[in-house]
């Protein structure tokens, strides 16, 4: 029996190989250089210190000052530090109560074509194609003097010391459903009508349908969403930088990744390398937490959550 | 009686509620987007006696005035610059530049060097295939937080920090959730079509070029389209990569901060930079381009929008 060569892209050929080895060079080259070195030089940027000697000359160490900078309160960053955390955590446990349960009740209700699903639908979706920097101008501008304010339509003050904090998450919630909707209601799309009418049958109502039927077909979605939103809890900065700039933002909104920017930022801007290993050392600290935190949580979500069956 | 059953369903209380809700959340982002637009012909000195409404003479009000736009261009020629730069300056003609090349280049490289890695990976049963696709989905996976600063070091060491070219280079990575949209698309055309073209001698590059790319034109547009709004939104990567080349989303950033006062055109005296008028010229120009995309584009955007990023 003769065996039949196979003709396909690659099969050995010299130029095939020659071809390949030629275009994946310079991406891998690319690859090899912003992620790997960066990775590593994070590592040893971590650990660098210059310290200077009694000559006032400058001298290269190797050690854990840079972690311990974040941890040192005689300049209040470890203070700075604690109450980062506790924003970052917070703003992300108001996201997921309010904002998580309006985008699902928002994409059930496109999923039903309720009047005006369509328009809602586009609308909903048009803040996350706006830059953040754009709507947040506006909507601070509109709160501190059309809406509240000296002499707006009500006595508030938006960004007072007391009402700053709610303004921010009202923003913040406002904008962030576009992408979400989307996923969700085109997971729904793809329900199949025999499954919902059988339930109507069983005299099952909306809520009961939303609950025992969407909800399980759409949670492979939602863990997506659960999971980025968790990994990005020290990372996300809140668009605090929109509303009040790069070095004004109240401490009491200043989130771990807004702590983290600004250190970046600092150092890098200042021609300062010497600097850069302390948010280097922060990044480190963080990922060592949040990594194994995601795994747990995709282990918890995977064992307690519903199953698309 | 079907019927009946639908219209109960439509109108139960959750569904009224929630109508309500998306009824003010539509009714507050228009009046945000209005207002803002409203505000760009109106005088910075009006704003006071009319805060809400279109420009008008009515109570000596200058009426429509491109003074917003004077003072912007004004100002993009003062020394708004971090004076850390090696620039105090861009005129506004250079941001724009800026923010083409930025946002058009940025993600023409960007979505090419996936398409053509998810191509390599996805067609050639090579065994580097396999780690580049192992690449992609252990970095996707795995959340490595604060390596801007190690990337600051490394472009700094290769003098590419603060360069356009630098910049162009740094976006031309190929990890991604983009890359697994292309690489499925790919996997999902027919291995037939090389199989022939092969027989009749077609090299690689033909192949690749004259058959699995021109199938592969909607999502690749999609893909660019959809960097292409995230890097002309983007105004941290400018500030922290380039800050000599700044664009138009960083130009707005300060804008916001400014406050000092600027010569406007027809104009004895200068005017603070903090009146909302010009603020709201500075938000208007940035989404402008962005919208008309949007109402042009929508349906390509969103309709193809699911978890893997684009349906192909």
């Amino acid at each position: 029996m003769q065996k039949t060569k196979k003709v396909g892209l690659g099969q050995n050929t010299w130029k095939s190989k020659l071809f390949y080895t030629l275009l994946v060079f310079l991406p891998s080259l690319q690859f090899l250089i912003f992620y790997i070195i960066v990775n590593i030089n994070s590592f040893s940027l971590a650990f660098k210190v210059w310290e200077l000697d009694a000559d006032n000359q400058v001298n290269l160490v190797f050690g854990w000052k840079n972690f311990a900078y974040w941890f040192d309160d005689s300049s209040g960053v470890r203070t700075q530090l604690i109450d980062a955390i506790i924003i970052s955590l917070e703003t992300y446990g108001i996201s997921m109560i309010t904002g998580l349960p309006l985008g699902l009740f928002f994409s059930y209700y496109m999923f039903k074509k309720m009047p005006g699903s369509k328009l809602f639908r586009v609308l909903l979706f048009m803040p996350s194609i706006l830059s953040a920097g754009v709507l947040a101008t506006i909507y601070k501008q509109l709160t501190e003097f059309v809406v509240g304010g000296a002499n707006g339509w009500f006595d508030i003050y938006f960004w007072d010391s007391d009402h700053r904090f709610a303004s921010m998450m009202i923003f913040n919630i406002f904008v962030s459903f576009g992408t979400s909707v989307l996923m969700y209601t085109n997971k729904m799309d793809s329900i199949a009508p025999e499954i919902i009418e059988s339930a109507h049958l069983d005299g099952a109502n909306g809520l009961s349908e939303f609950w025992y039927i969407i909800l399980p077909q759409i949670f492979s979605i939602m863990q997506v969403f659960l999971m980025s939103g968790f990994a990005g809890i020290f990372t996300n900065q809140h668009n605090v930088l929109m509303l009040w700039g790069q070095y004004s933002v109240p401490s009491e909104m200043q989130s771990v990744g807004y702590l983290l920017w600004r250190a970046i930022y600092r150092a890098g801007g200042a021609e300062q390398t010497d600097k850069l290993g302390e948010p280097t050392a922060l990044g480190l600290m963080i990922s060592a937490v949040i990594i194994p935190l995601t795994f747990l949580l995709r282990w918890i979500m995977n064992k307690v959550g519903w199953k698309e069956e | 009686m079907a019927k009946a059953k639908m219209k109960h369903d439509k109108f139960s209380p959750l569904t009224v509620f929630m109508l309500i809700i998306l009824c003010v959340y539509v009714a507050v982002l228009c009046f945000m987007l209005l207002w803002a637009v409203m505000q760009i012909f109106k005088h910075p000195l009006d704003y006071m006696k009319n805060p809400i409404w279109l420009p008008s003479t009515k109570n000596g009000q200058r009426g429509w005035t491109l003074a917003n736009f004077s003072a912007l261009i004004s100002y993009s020629h003062t020394n708004w610059m971090s004076s850390s730069t090696t620039k105090t300056y861009a005129g506004f003609a250079e941001i724009i530049l800026n923010t083409l090349i930025y946002s058009v280049g940025g993600s023409l490289v960007n979505a090419s060097v996936m398409c053509l890695m998810a191509y390599l990976a996805a067609r050639y049963k090579y065994f580097y295939s396999k780690i580049i696709y192992m690449i992609v989905i252990v970095v996707m996976v795995i959340p490595v937080v604060g390596s801007q600063a190690s990337e600051i070091a490394v472009l700094k060491t290769l003098n590419l920090y603060d360069t356009r070219f630098g910049f162009v280079i740094l976006k031309a990575g190929f990890v991604g959730m983009y890359f697994l949209v292309f690489y499925e698309t790919f996997r999902n055309i027919p291995e037939t079509y090389s199989e022939a073209a092969m027989m009749d001698g077609a090299s690689d590059a033909r192949i690749m070029l004259g058959i699995y790319f021109p199938l592969v034109v909607n999502v690749f547009l999609t893909i660019t389209l959809i960097t292409f709004i995230q890097f002309w939104n983007d105004y941290q990567m400018a500030m922290m990569y380039m800050p000599s080349y700044p664009t138009l989303a960083y130009f707005l950033f300060a804008v916001q901060r400014a406050s000092h006062k600027i010569n406007v055109i027809g104009e004895k005296y200068k005017i603070g930079l903090d009146r909302p008028p010009i603020k709201m010229t500075a938000t208007v120009v940035l989404m402008t381009p962005i919208l008309i995309i949007f109402i042009a584009l929508h349906e390509r955007l969103m309709g193809n929008l699911s978890i893997g990023g684009i349906k192909g």
